[in-house]
């Protein structure tokens, strides 16, 4: 127990030095530490689906297996954040090439057009947020989520996603503006 | 700068003085400029109060067994052989898929279904023959 207690008293570089030299856990308060931030990430990107789950085993496996190359020039959950997102954006990409899609399996996005405003007051907010952010293209949502709902700084997403900054606050400005569309009537009809 | 371009930028990005004086100034005359913005800010807290997704609860015990597992340990053979196979099963169905239209080319080409037709081979006929026999009788 104590031993524990001591871990958890290292930073993030101590707890992949000792993951590295094989001490699990120490690789196990890592996954305690970030894995709220990565199913936020990894949630919003997908969300709430079976393959979020994977996904986010998947980025602490990835990082688990090239550790070694973690040399702590950025923090660490910026840097499985990163893992988490181009993961995400694969899935995505997956998801769209599946062309044997079953006609019975709407996406949410495809769900919330049929909705009608009336019916939409009877949905939590959460999950009308939800499909509006599912609407957005891969990048935009990307910088949404990061910036957003993860609260990453701007210079943190940029970072993140490998853009310049004023990407970054175009992206987020069409975003915002596709978002504002979608929920404003919503806002309005509570 | 156009002002809703400002707008937006100030709500993630330091302002400039400059730009914050032409920005409020804005904001005190346009009533319209005022609604965006408030819409804005309803915006960003609505997709701020979704986020907070967990994980499910048994999470890292799946995520050992499965970094403990041949796969998770970066055991290269297997994820070698892993990949093999994958691209094995694509190449089985790509050729799969070759020969289905070949067959189906060859027969419809041919007009009938048989062996021959499968491969693309004519039916022989005397005509064949008779080029032949001419081609001979030249060099009697």
């Amino acid at each position: 127990m104590s031993i524990e207690i001591e871990l958890e008293n290292l930073s993030d570089m101590d707890l992949v030095l000792k993951s590295v030299s094989g001490d699990q856990a120490a690789f196990s308060i890592i996954v305690q530490r970030h894995k709220s931030k990565i199913a936020s990430t990894v949630f919003g990107m997908l969300g709430e689906s079976m393959e979020a789950e994977d996904i986010g085993h998947e980025v602490f496996i990835r990082f688990y297996n090239s550790m070694g190359n973690f040399k702590g020039e950025s923090a660490l959950s910026t840097y499985l954040t990163r893992i988490a997102i181009n993961l995400s954006l694969n899935e995505l990409k997956r998801r769209k090439k599946n062309i044997f899609k079953s006609f019975f399996n709407l996406t949410p996005a495809e769900i919330f057009n049929d909705i009608s405003r009336k019916s939409m007051n009877d949905y939590e907010a959460k999950e009308v947020v939800d499909k509006c952010i599912s609407q957005l293209s891969p990048k935009l949502r990307s910088v949404v989520i990061l910036r957003l709902m993860d609260q990453y700084s701007t210079e943190e997403t940029a970072e993140i996603l490998n853009v310049p900054v004023g990407t970054v606050l175009s992206r987020l400005a069409r975003g915002q503006k596709i978002l504002k569309e979608l929920l404003t009537p919503y806002r309005y009809d509570k | 700068m156009n002002i809703k371009k400002l707008l937006y930028e100030s709500f993630d990005r330091k302002l400039s003085k400059d730009e914050s004086l032409d920005l409020n100034s804005e904001l005190e005359k346009n009533h319209d400029l005022n609604k965006e913005k408030n819409d804005i800010t309803y915006v960003r807290e609505m997709v701020l109060n979704s986020g907070r997704k967990e994980f499910s609860p048994d999470f890292e015990y799946e995520l050992m067994r499965k970094i403990n597992s041949p796969a998770g340990k970066g055991n290269y053979q297997y994820v070698f052989f892993n990949s093999l196979n994958t691209a094995f099963k694509r190449l089985a169905f790509a050729t799969i898929i070759f020969i289905i239209l070949t067959l189906t080319y060859n027969f419809g080409r041919i007009g009938n279904i048989s062996f021959q037709s499968a491969f693309g081979i004519k039916q022989q006929t005397t005509s064949f023959a008779d080029d032949f026999k001419n081609l001979f009788s030249f060099y009697n």
